[in-house]
């Protein structure tokens, strides 16, 4: 299935092709979409088993509810929705993470990536790169991966109270850095 | 889509989590808006896998899908099989529900015209959520009942299973009825232990006879006693006070038989009546 001539067609015409039941729109969605979300979410869990059983259950549901898109922003957005929150409610579920979630330690920062944070973020980046571990899962959960508090709670292990309380010392951390 | 593009390094590093976390917050940021840096993380994830999930994922999506109820029972935690074996129950299905509701209205009916009949009522509710135990098991409208002979199964979890299910449908519907009652509303609720008692005995009974022929012995039994003093007007013999303790006792009893014996007995789902 991956060795296929391009479609040309966008995302939005591929999700409004599999409404009607197009098997091909929806091989050529996974293909675009798969590898990213693998990567992403691979980042926010510790078991890639689980990490495959969210996949296969999210690329399911955009299968299942392509007809629930709305139109509006990325589709590449809308199905991140789907996946984090099926990741969420997975480990909701049960299996409880590895451990806490505090990814990405051992931060070092080379030079042509303060570049490209200069690019993308200018200061925020190095900002955000300063916050301890804990606090900056926090900020990653609720701002970037657009997680409620108690679905914050959930994919780190923490109860929803430490996530807001960590959410205010980050803010206030950010803030005077950025001052 | 913009004309800024991630580096390959950064991308490189990306995928393979090796990201800080100012590059990796970056990185997704622009992931969501471009195609080209989407399409630029495929090298780095191993094929094999991309090809594993996308037959998981086909193999999900022609299978059917499963009936609402066991949507339901799923999201509410239930495992998925325990989920398919409920919604499995004959009892279950929209035609047996319908009946035991169609003949409850029309016992209702009846009981506003005459007061005889309102007691015969009485009698009858608890045969309702009775039947629907027996047609849960009946051989011949089992879907899965070959698979149920093959499968190595508890039968008693099975019974159980059902059993709670069964009531959990049933029951609201007596009750309903009860409460369309004319008169007072003690009635509405006097034939509910008497339930729990008749299938707790029946449960305990399929340990010596199948289910259908179990739950046959009590549903007589209890007819046999009930219709006279229900018709003789002592209504207190079987829903008083005192018969509403007995009943009690003997669910009660009942129960704490299947669980003594859970390891004991052999469920006979196999040979139906």
């Amino acid at each position: 299935m991956l060795t296929r001539p391009p479609d040309p067609r966008a995302d939005s015409q591929l999700l409004a092709a599999i409404v009607d039941g197009d098997r091909e729109a929806f091989a050529e969605l996974y293909r675009r979409h798969l590898p990213w979300l693998l990567v992403r979410l691979g980042r926010r869990c510790s078991s890639p088993e689980l990490v495959d059983e969210v996949v296969q259950d999210t690329f399911v549901a955009v299968w299942r509810s392509a007809g629930r898109w709305d139109g509006r922003g990325e589709v590449a957005a809308w199905i991140w929705g789907i996946g984090i929150r099926r990741l969420v409610d997975a480990l909701r579920r049960g299996r409880p993470p590895a451990d806490e979630l505090t990814e990405f330690a051992g931060v070092e920062t080379s030079a042509e990536e303060h570049v490209l944070l200069a690019v993308q973020y200018g200061d925020v980046g190095a900002a955000l790169a300063s916050l301890s571990p804990e606090l900056r899962a926090v900020v990653q959960a609720t701002v970037l991966d657009g997680l409620t508090t108690r679905e914050a709670a959930r994919l780190l292990g923490i109860p929803p109270g430490t996530v807001k309380t960590r959410m205010m010392r980050a803010r206030a951390l950010l803030r005077e850095r950025l001052a | 889509m913009t004309v800024w593009h991630l580096d390959p390094e950064a991308i490189r590093r990306y995928a393979r989590g090796a990201a800080p976390p100012g590059l990796a917050a970056s990185a997704e940021a622009h992931l969501m808006r471009c195609a080209t840096c989407r399409d630029a993380i495929a090298s780095h994830v191993d094929t094999r896998r991309v090809e594993a999930i996308w037959h998981e994922v086909v193999d999900r999506v022609d299978a059917p899908r499963p009936s609402w109820p066991e949507r339901m029972l799923a999201r509410l935690g239930v495992g998925e099989a325990t989920a398919r074996l409920v919604a499995a129950t004959p009892t279950l299905r929209g035609p047996w529900l319908l009946g035991i509701a169609g003949v409850l209205a029309l016992a209702v009916w009846a009981a506003q015209v005459d007061e005889r009949l309102l007691r015969m009522l009485l009698v009858a509710a608890p045969l309702g959520p009775l039947a629907g135990v027996a047609v849960a098991f009946a051989g011949g409208l089992d879907p899965t009942r070959e698979i149920g002979l093959a499968a190595p199964y508890p039968g008693l979890r099975l019974l159980l299973i059902r059993t709670a299910a069964v009531l959990a449908v049933t029951v609201p519907i007596v009750a309903a009825a009860g409460l369309a009652l004319p008169g007072s509303h003690w009635l509405a609720a006097a034939w509910l232990l008497p339930t729990a008692a008749l299938t707790c005995t029946a449960l305990a009974l399929m340990a010596r006879m199948t289910p259908v022929v179990a739950v046959a012995v009590v549903a007589a039994a209890w007819v046999l006693v009930a219709t006279p003093t229900a018709m003789a007007g002592h209504l207190d013999l079987a829903f008083g006070v005192g018969a509403q303790i007995f009943w009690l006792a003997v669910a009660v009893g009942g129960g704490l038989w299947l669980a003594v014996t859970r390891n004991t007995v052999t469920i006979k789902l196999g040979r139906s009546a």
